[in-house]
C-alpha cells in the first residue's frame, strides 16, 4: 500500500501533533528467534549465523513527572552506549559503523527521538536528517527497512523480537524486497517499553564478515 | 441442516459498589476538597519537594513531611487529546500536560482547559494556574489548570472558583 505524506497529514488527529497514520496499529502477532551458543553453532555447522556482539538495557523513571527533561528518553542513550561498547563500537560514530537499524517506532515521533538518543544525529536534528533522506532505504543509514512498527503492526511483547529478527535477516541477505546493502556486516535492533517508555534495550549484531572487521 | 454454532447473547448489567483508600496520600485529597490547597511532600533528608506527594522520598527513601505549594506553575510537556475512552469523550478536544507547580521539584499530570485551545497556548514554558470545581469530592477531577491569562474568566464561571 502506497501512503503519501499528504495521506498522513490529512488523516484524523489522535493526539497533537500525531495523526492516525503517525500511529502504529496495536495488533496481535508473534515472532521467534533461535538462539544458540557459539559451541552449538559450530557443532551443528549452522550456515550464515548472525552473532550477537553487544547488548544493553536501561531504565529511567517510570513516572514522567520525575524526569529532569521530560521530552527526552535517557534510557535509550544508556542502553545504546552499553551495547555499542560491548560490541567495540563508538556512540559518536555509530552511524558509519552499521548497515541498518531496526528501531521502535510505535509513533512517528518515537523514531525521530531514537535517531537522536541512539547517537545517529545530534539532539534536535532527527527531523532534518529525514528531510535529507538519511534514514531512507538508499540513505546514509537505512532505518526500519521492514516498515517498522507502523508498517508491520505493533504486537506488544513480540515487536522487539520481530525487529531483532528483521535486522538478522538483513545481515544474512535474506530480507527479500526490503534488503538493504550490507557492507560493514553490522546492524542494531532497538526496543522500548513500560510506563512512559522508561525501559530501553539495544542489540548489536554482526554476520561472519562483520565479525572479522 | 446448518450446524454452524450460534451464540445467544443477553445484555445485562453488573453493579459493584466499592470504596478505596488514598492511604498515606489522603491529606492531599482532603486539603484539596476542604481548603482548596495543593499539598506536596518534602523529603526530610534531601529536601526535594514531590508532587504528586510521596510518603517516602523516591530518591533517598527517607520519610517526607507535608508542604503547601503554589497554585501557579509551568508546563513541561503537553498534548491535545482527540481520542479517548468513553469516560472523557465528551471533553475532547482537551489538553493534558505535565506541570511543575511553583515550589515543587517534580511535575504532575493534569488537564488544561482553555477558551481557545490551540497548541501554542500549552507549549513548554507556558504559565498556568489552578482552578477548582465549586462542588468537590476529594478527587483529581476537583481541579484543573487554565492559562494564567484566562484565570479571571474561568473563576467567574458558575461551576468554578479560584483558590485561597
Amino acid at each position: 500500500m502506497k501512503i503519501t505524506v499528504e495521506d498522513v497529514l490529512n488523516s484524523r488527529i489522535i493526539c497533537y501533533p500525531f495523526k492516525l497514520l503517525d500511529c502504529c496499529l496495536y495488533s496481535e502477532g508473534s515472532a521467534a528467534l533461535i538462539l544458540a551458543s557459539e559451541e552449538k553453532v559450530k557443532e551443528l555447522k549452522v550456515e550464515n549465523p548472525i552473532w550477537i556482539t553487544g547488548v544493553g538495557a536501561a531504565n529511567t523513571d517510570c513516572f514522567i513527572g520525575n524526569r529532569e527533561d521530560m521530552g527526552r528518553l535517557y534510557s535509550n542513550i544508556y542502553a545504546a552506549k552499553k551495547a555499542y561498547k560491548m560490541a567495540g563500537l563508538d556512540y559518536n560514530k555509530i552511524k558509519s559503523q552499521i548497515d541498518c537499524a531496526e528501531l521502535h517506532d510505535a509513533f512517528s515521533g518515537q523514531e525521530v527521538i531514537s535517531y537522536e538518543e541512539l547517537g545517529f544525529v545530534p539532539f534536535g536534528e532527527g527531523g532534518k536528517w529525514i528531510e535529507e533522506g538519511g534514514p531512507m532505504m538508499d540513505g546514509e543509514l537505512p532505518c526500519c527497512p521492514c516498515g517498522g512498527l507502523i508498517g508491520m503492526g505493533h504486537a506488544v511483547g513480540a515487536t522487539g523480537i520481530m525487529s531483532t529478527g528483521e535486522a538478522a535477516l538483513q545481515l544474512r541477505g535474506d530480507a527479500g524486497k526490503h534488503q538493504v546493502t550490507i557492507e560493514k556486516g553490522r546492524a542494531i535492533s532497538h526496543s522500548i517499553g513500560g510506563p512512559g517508555a522508561a525501559y530501553a534495550a539495544v542489540i548489536v549484531m554482526a554476520n561472519e564478515e562483520g565479525l572479522k572487521k | 441442516m446448518n450446524n454452524q454454532f450460534q451464540a445467544h447473547e443477553i445484555r445485562d448489567v453488573i453493579k459493584i459498589n466499592y470504596k478505596y483508600s488514598m492511604g498515606g496520600q489522603s491529606k492531599f485529597f482532603i486539603e484539596l476538597m476542604n481548603n482548596k490547597k495543593i499539598f506536596g511532600t518534602k523529603c526530610n533528608k534531601c529536601g526535594k519537594v514531590w508532587l504528586p506527594p510521596r510518603i517516602n522520598c523516591s530518591d533517598c527513601y527517607e520519610p517526607t513531611s507535608w508542604i503547601e505549594v503554589k497554585q501557579t506553575g509551568t508546563i513541561e510537556v503537553s498534548t491535545i487529546v482527540w481520542f479517548s475512552t468513553s469516560a472523557f469523550i465528551k471533553n475532547i478536544p482537551y489538553a493534558i500536560a505535565f506541570i511543575k507547580l511553583d515550589g515543587a521539584d517534580t511535575a504532575m499530570l493534569q488537564g488544561i482547559f482553555s477558551e481557545n485551545l490551540v497548541p501554542s497556548k500549552i507549549k513548554k514554558g507556558k504559565r498556568v494556574r489552578v482552578v477548582f470545581q465549586k462542588e468537590r469530592q476529594g478527587k483529581m477531577t476537583d481541579f484543573f489548570f487554565v492559562p494564567e491569562e484566562e484565570y479571571e474568566t474561568w473563576i467567574n464561571k458558575p461551576d468554578f472558583e479560584g483558590g485561597e
